[in-house]
């Protein structure tokens, strides 16, 4: 009787560390996870934030509902930087305003599934991220003017 | 025969009860770290959506809209959080004092400015 009682209880007790040390994995794995998504949401949103008030002047910033172009001047010639969303990843091209852009060179910043840009104002765009099914927004004002494009590559 | 028996399941049972009791020890620590690093996770989520929620007001304010505009445009985040505006204006620059805080924390506290001469 002692005999089962004492294998009840290290059967007990070997499930009891089996749950805890599932339930700790999955919790940590849980942690994890959404540390990683705040880090790729909160980066994502800051890089087009600060690229948009870094080119904050007239006629810098071009917008359609996926992309955004910011152009410059650099020595004369005029450049221009996509943002845009590419197969799963917030992407940057940088190249001359003359040429036709090709997406598919552009730099990876981040992590990302789908950027909706809707235009309010001339000084005023939304940015949405969506990162599976969760989605991200904010306005963003400029003082310059931004200017609208169906199509701005 | 039987007496060792007995006394070998009786030692046996006497270790087990210790290692349970040390396992239940360790568990307890493990869970009360694990529910300590969820609230911080929670911290830090909120946090971060503080921070996106008090950048989009400043950068409201300084595009000229004023504090009514600001609230009715709060991102739908900001419905979990109490955000608080005040407004000083010194005639040659307005500062609108930005905090986003919930009932146990306050998260940010920030402050715009822009020229006294902006509408609103």
């Amino acid at each position: 009787m002692q005999m089962i009682f004492t294998l009840l209880l290290f059967v007990l007790f070997v499930a009891l560390v089996f749950i805890v040390l599932l339930y700790s994995a999955g919790f940590y794995k849980r942690i994890g996870e959404s540390a990683e998504q705040l880090n790729d949401k909160s980066s994502a949103m800051l890089f087009i934030t600060q690229k948009i008030h870094g080119s904050d002047y007239s006629g810098g910033i071009s917008a359609d509902k996926k992309m955004l172009r910011l152009d410059e001047i650099i020595d004369g010639e005029e450049y221009s930087t996509y943002i845009y969303c590419d197969n799963g990843y917030l992407c940057e091209l940088f190249t001359e305003k003359s040429n036709a852009p090709d997406l598919s060179y552009g730099n990876i910043i981040t992590p990302l599934d789908r950027l909706d840009i809707e235009y309010i104002n001339d000084s005023a765009l939304e940015i949405k991220l969506a990162f599976g099914a969760d989605t991200f927004s904010r306005k963003i004002y400029v003082n310059c003017g931004i200017s609208y494009e169906s199509q701005v590559a | 025969m039987k007496k060792q028996t007995r006394s070998k399941s009786g030692v046996f049972l006497m270790e087990l009860l210790i290692s349970i009791g040390i396992f239940s020890v360790c568990a307890a620590v493990c869970i009360h770290l694990l529910a300590v690093a969820e609230s911080e996770r929670r911290y830090s989520e909120n946090l971060n959506t503080a921070v996106n929620i008090a950048a989009a007001c400043a950068d409201s304010f300084k595009s000229g809209n004023d504090i009514e505009q600001i609230k009715n445009e709060l991102p739908k985040e900001a419905k979990s959080f109490r955000c608080t505006f005040t407004m000083v204006d010194d005639g040659g620059t307005q500062a609108l004092d930005i905090m986003i805080s919930d009932d146990a924390n306050e998260y940010i506290h920030i402050k715009a400015a822009r020229k006294g001469d902006t509408d609103g």
